[in-house]
């Protein structure tokens, strides 16, 4: 036990690496800090705490008044989560973005594992072209995306032609229909993150050593068994990263349903973000606030839980 | 271990900030730096030397040329446009009429206005009012639509925080080829005539009526139906947010069951809940749809598409003796409790009222304030469109647009009625949901 303690200190580069070398003069790392390394972090600290933690701690104030920006506020307590909880509207967003996450997340790393998997396979002519054309949604702008996708499923718009040729066009409005409009939001999200997480995982393959595919093979495993066996605890943590990233964009998508159909048709495609929005520029910023804390709140939890994640598949 | 002790460290300083910051949002109030209300003495006279009037706004049209129009009078009157997208423009005005440097003049907002006025940012027009004799020079009905109670929850009482610039009124536009071509002689003038003819269109073939109710175009319809089956004092004392008024009546749910059974009748495209009001229009001009429910605004762009073939009636009322009826508000301005310059900014305010800014109005295809001073429009649908104004001026049957009743009345309107149209929302329990809006900003 004894003969551990240095061991574990000089690890974590706390202290010297033996008792009896301890310099004189100079007070032990133990006894009392060294504040003076504050002034190195103050800037950071400042920036952060000013435009971070006053600007959270504030909005969590917030959520606490009625307030409209400009008169008198009331105070709410937690009245406003309240209405997070039992409004129909505020509630249905938070289970719109649940959702999402199929769309913006799970879809994604799936199709990312295949083509991944695909394309380190074996070398394939234009290999960066196929990175750059699946990468491409990644770049754009999400309101770029978000425009041209309203009018690819417009009535007239691409998707409608595309049907026409096999019959099926009824010139519906995609974004308009009842049953169909978050689903139509679901699978822009996933265009746009599908090249993301295949990126990703390609990056990942790159660093898997060869040599445990080909022993693998010289074992006689196919494609199926390779991929259980190497590519995919090879990918764990870039899995774990596209998770964390993708279930964020999900839960915190604004811009792609801001442009396309800004909660249309009958609250059916509310997500939170626009939820905040709208009651924002309607001058409502307690149920603003309120929304926004527990958005934070699920997105944290998110993080924590998918970084968890793959945090046990390294140590696995 | 220790990522969970950061966490918990950041969680409990941010709930400590949090609870430091216990007091009250927005502070306490001044009193020695809250604005003045209402100028002690007006002077109607304008000065000699130069002065400049800051004015934000949103429409470049009519406002930029009724600016030209009032500066070419006065040169010595010389305005800083600052023009602002009409998608911002509400949130906009707010942050302008509270910050320091307000401007002296903006385009009167109704959402905005409500909200600042209370705070005492927004002048009270009283004393020019009296002083220029605003009463006889605008419609009484243009000019309630921009007075506000103290609390700025009821229209129509209270304050006069804006004057006029110019008018909007909604009704139905009509393709006469295509009408005729169903079999339908003349445009109908009651609602069950209307209801005849939507059908006769949709047995021939032709879509009755183009709707974009993505955004708007759904209220100006069921507008127009409420309007006629609610009734016209009804709907204008809920709009005003006169104490105690409720639309969970009747008439209400009737006009949202009326378009409820239109949908199934199928007589809007069924790409209704996914299409814009631009669009509805442009189908209607492109003659795609014999009907659409829209407002002033749009006679430009289907007088182009459709030249002559297209005319305009009121929303018809359920008998043809009932009072000619629309929605409109009146696209206003107002000033700034802190502008130094009030005076001359009232000297533009009165100008609106003058034959010459109703000339500009009328060139702009746009329905003029003040109908007696307007010069004729040109022969067609924007004669036809003057007309059935003037007969709802005349019997007192314009009422504001609904989604004014409140500030997120809009978002309320526009989502619940894609529900109705969709078949998703009982019209009673639409209507129930409206009146929770309305009793939670009102009550």
């Amino acid at each position: 036990m004894r003969a551990d303690r240095p061991r574990s200190a000089a690890k974590a580069g706390l202290a010297p690496s033996g008792r009896s070398a301890k310099p004189v003069g100079r007070p032990g790392p133990g006894r009392r800090r060294q504040w003076s390394g504050l002034w190195f972090v103050l800037p950071a600290l400042l920036l952060y705490g000013g435009l971070i933690l006053y600007p959270a701690a504030r909005t969590i104030n917030l959520s606490l008044w009625r307030w409209d920006g400009v008169n008198q506020a009331t105070w709410r307590g937690w009245a406003n989560y309240v209405d997070v909880a039992l409004d129909p509207i505020l509630r249905g967003s938070i289970l719109h973005a649940g959702l999402l996450i199929v769309f913006f997340s799970l879809i994604p790393v799936g199709l990312g594992l295949v083509w991944a998997s695909l394309l380190t396979r074996r070398r394939i002519r234009g290999l960066a072209w196929f990175r750059l054309v699946f990468f491409l949604p990644q770049i754009l702008p999400l309101v770029a995306v978000g425009v041209i996708w309203r009018w690819a499923l417009a009535p007239q718009g691409l998707i409608n032609q595309v049907l026409g040729w096999f019959g099926l066009d009824q010139g519906r409005a995609w974004l308009g229909e009842w049953d169909y409009a978050l689903i139509a939001i679901g699978l822009i999200g996933a265009w746009v993150q599908s090249g993301l997480c295949m990126m990703l995982f390609m990056a990942g393959c790159g660093r898997i050593d060869r040599e445990l595919y080909e022993a693998v093979r010289l074992d006689g495993a196919g494609p199926w068994r390779e991929f259980w066996a190497v590519t995919w605890p090879g990918l764990r943590s870039e899995v774990g990263l596209a998770l964390t990233v993708t279930v964020i964009a999900a839960l915190a998508s604004f811009d792609i349903v801001f442009v396309t159909t800004n909660g249309s048709p009958g609250h059916r495609t509310d997500v939170p973000g626009l939820l905040i929005y709208q009651r924002l520029v309607a001058g409502d910023l307690g149920h603003a606030a309120a929304l926004a804390v527990v958005l934070s709140g699920l997105v944290l939890l998110a993080a924590l839980a998918t970084s968890r994640l793959s945090r046990s598949g390294e140590e696995r | 271990m220790r990522s969970r002790t950061i966490a918990s460290w950041l969680t409990a300083s941010l709930l400590a900030v949090g609870g430091l910051a216990g007091c009250s949002p927005s502070g306490t109030p001044d009193p020695t730096s809250s604005p003045t209300t209402s100028p002690v003495a007006v002077n109607t006279t304008l000065p000699t030397e130069p002065v400049q009037l800051t004015i934000a706004y949103c429409d470049a049209h009519p406002v930029e040329d009724l600016i030209d129009g009032f500066t070419a009078l006065h040169p010595n009157v010389t305005f800083d446009k600052q023009y602002e997208d009409c998608g911002n423009f509400s949130t906009d005005v707010i942050n302008r009429l509270t910050s320091d440097s307000a401007p002296d003049l903006v385009q009167y907002v109704d959402s905005a206005i409500q909200t600042v006025a209370p705070a005492g940012h927004v002048l009270d027009l009283a004393p020019y009012l009296a002083a220029y004799g605003w009463e006889s020079k605008f419609p009484a009905s243009e000019l309630a639509q921009l007075q506000l109670s103290p609390d700025g929850k009821v229209h129509g009482v209270g304050a006069q925080y804006g004057i006029p610039g110019g008018a909007s009124f909604t009704g139905v536009f009509y393709n006469k080829t295509l009408l005729r071509q169903a079999g339908v002689e003349a445009p109908p003038r009651t609602l069950q005539e209307f209801q005849i003819a939507l059908k006769a269109v949709k047995n021939a073939g032709l879509t009755p009526i183009a709707l974009g109710s993505l955004d708007d175009g759904g209220i100006h319809l069921w507008g127009g139906l409420l309007t006629s089956l609610f009734g016209v004092t009804s709907a204008q004392d809920w709009v005003n947010g006169r104490p105690g008024s409720t639309i969970d009546l009747a008439g209400a749910v009737e006009a949202t069951a009326e378009l409820a059974d239109w949908a199934r009748q199928g007589y809007f495209p069924a790409s209704a809940n996914g299409t814009k009001e631009d669009d509805a229009r442009a189908q209607f001009a492109q003659g795609q749809a014999v009907f659409t429910v829209d407002g002033s605004w749009a006679v430009g762009t289907v007088r182009q598409g459709l030249g002559d073939q297209v005319g305009f009636f009121s929303f018809p009322g359920r008998s043809s003796a009932d009072q000619a009826s629309g929605q409109g508000f009146t696209a206003g301005f107002a000033i700034s409790a802190r502008s130094a310059k009030a005076d001359v900014a009232a000297a533009f305010l009165d100008y609106l009222a003058s034959a010459e800014a109703a000339r500009i109005s009328v060139g702009l295809g746009m329905l003029p304030v003040n109908i007696d001073t307007a010069p004729a429009p040109d022969p067609g649908v924007a004669s036809d469109l003057r007309q059935a104004y003037a007969q709802a001026v005349q019997d007192s049957g314009i009422v504001t647009f609904y989604d004014h009743a409140t500030v997120t009345m809009h978002t309320t309107l526009t989502q619940g009625l894609q529900a109705v149209i969709a078949g998703q929302l009982e019209p009673a329990d639409f209507i129930a949901s409206v009146q929770a809006d309305w009793e939670a900003s009102k009550g």
